[in-house]
């Protein structure tokens, strides 16, 4: 699949609405000419044609479809669900990750739906969140419990 | 703000989503972030996600960049969803589609006894220019715009 931009507004009824352009691959050449140049000059484009503002966009630069089979597990299910509680490691602030599906022999303990975060497989999960990823607010991140949950619907 | 969504299928045929937030890409990282293989963020993201899910991984998305500068609700009352301006576009392998895009300005698209835009209006011709050059259509080809007139949705 190919990148893309999408818009998202509401309307003067508030009712929520936007629109997606498809756009060319995206390299470490052109993106941030797409970032900072040709998307802003889009969302001005759009407005010249349209009541609506255009000011929040969210620009997808890489979409890969993978094989997506079945799980063979019957308890490989969304419902079943690991959340990760981490912290922004500059601000303090904590916030969630959940992870559909999760691997209960790699993680579960008795006694406790807390998750044992010294397996090894969990393990490598937390250091390469810490190394890898980032929290919503910017800054590198530390997971400091898990446990396990499930969705209702 | 970029982030990578992992769309996660189970046992039941149902989806999932998780999303994991990333550092800031520019294009001196791009490839170090937003690639899939090991060493790079985003696959060791799905290596080590894979560890600890049963579900199978679907899609993934890179959404290097965000802007979110707050929601304006729009001071005209015409500025609805249900009028919207509606581009005709036929991409290099003969397909066609169309990009919709909602509030059209009546004021400056309408013409008398038809609902064709005239696509040289200065607003208009500029950005059916943007979207040729830089835009492509749903099978990733260039493309280019056959027409626009105003139409409207019914919810």
């Amino acid at each position: 699949m190919q990148p893309y931009v999408t818009f998202k507004t509401i309307d003067h009824s508030r009712e929520p609405t936007g629109l997606t352009v498809q756009l060319p691959d995206i390299t470490p050449t052109n993106f941030e000419n797409y970032k900072n140049t040709l998307l802003p000059e889009l969302e001005t484009l759009l407005e010249g044609v349209s009541l609506l503002t255009f000011s929040n966009w969210d620009f997808v630069s890489e979409s890969h479809v993978d094989v997506g089979t079945l799980p063979a597990s019957p308890w490989a299910q969304r419902e079943s669900r690991a959340i990760f509680e981490c912290v922004d490691v500059a601000l303090g602030r904590n916030f969630v990750i959940g992870v559909p599906c999760p691997d209960l022999t790699d993680m579960a303990q008795a006694g406790s739906d807390a998750i044992n975060l010294a397996n090894a497989d969990v393990a490598l999960y937390i250091s390469t969140l810490a190394s890898a990823a980032r929290s919503p607010f910017g800054n590198t991140m530390a997971v400091i419990a898990g446990r396990i949950t499930g969705v209702s619907n | 703000m970029s982030y990578v969504t992992h769309t996660i299928i189970d046992r039941s045929g149902e989806r999932s989503f998780t999303r994991h937030h990333l550092p800031t890409v520019t294009n001196a990282n791009y490839a170090a972030v937003t690639g899939n293989n090991i060493g790079q963020n985003v696959g060791d993201l799905r290596l080590s996600l894979a560890a600890i899910t049963m579900g199978n991984f679907v899609k993934h998305e890179v959404t290097a960049h965000t802007k979110l500068t707050g929601i304006v609700q729009p001071g005209d009352e015409n500025a609805q969803r249900e009028t919207k301006l509606l581009i005709l576009c036929l991409a290099s392998n003969g397909k066609r589609f169309s990009i919709e895009i909602p509030g059209a300005n009546r004021t400056l698209l309408g013409q008398p006894n038809t609902d064709e835009v005239d696509v040289t209006i200065t607003e208009v011709d500029d950005l059916i220019s943007w979207l040729e050059t830089n835009g492509r259509s749903p099978w990733d080809t260039a493309f280019t715009v056959s027409g626009a007139r105003l139409v409207g949705r019914n919810l």
